[in-house]
């Protein structure tokens, strides 16, 4: 099942922030960002909150299906 | 590397040299054996490779990162070397059937896990870049 929204490279470039230092606050790795915005990878439950955590906002204004 | 993981490790090692040195010192399993003078001398050579990984690992100054998606490629990875294993075995037991192996049990296993290992590194490197 693939997402149907991913907003997640259009909030990291909105905020500014490389997918090296995202990868930094959510630990994860840069590859792992690539693959989500790539829509190659869904992320975990656990990694999308630290995600929304991370831009403050909800988890279903990044993320939908 | 965790300290839970070195010290399993340094365990692993220091069973496989003691049980190596106790059976080349008592004379248990003297031929030759996988390369080796005899089942002692390799089980002490295992348990120096042993020592000298966890050791190596030990020193890593860099944490190695290890997240979700490389845990379910490996999961995924792990899966393809079980299937491959068992295609592998029922390969052998098929080909046995036809010709006559003169390869010594001790052998065939040393290249089964060989073989498993490759199957294993190739499909989460293969995985990997696909995830």
């Amino acid at each position: 099942m693939a997402l149907s929204k991913n907003l997640l490279r259009e909030r990291r470039e909105a905020k500014g922030l490389s997918q090296e230092a995202l990868a930094g606050m959510v630990g994860v790795s840069r590859q792992t960002i690539i693959s989500i915005e790539g829509a190659r990878y869904m992320p975990s439950l656990e990694l999308a909150l630290r995600l929304a955590k991370a831009f403050r906002c909800k988890v279903e204004e990044l993320f939908g299906v | 590397m965790n300290k839970t993981r070195t010290l399993w490790g340094l365990g692993f090692a220091f069973v496989f040299l003691v049980a190596g040195i106790a059976t080349h010192l008592s004379g248990v399993g003297e031929r030759p054996y996988l390369g080796f003078s005899s089942a002692g001398a390799w089980l002490i050579y295992i348990g120096m490779v042993s020592l000298v990984m966890t050791l190596l690992r030990g020193m890593r100054k860099r944490k190695r990162l290890v997240d979700e998606r490389m845990e379910l490629v490996a999961f995924k990875s792990a899966r393809v070397a079980l299937v491959g294993f068992m295609l592998l075995a029922f390969a052998i037991m098929v080909a046995d059937g036809f010709i006559d192996f003169a390869v010594s049990y001790g052998m065939l296993m040393a290249e089964l896990v060989c073989a498993v290992l490759i199957v294993y590194m190739v499909s989460y490197h293969a995985l990997l870049r696909r995830h």
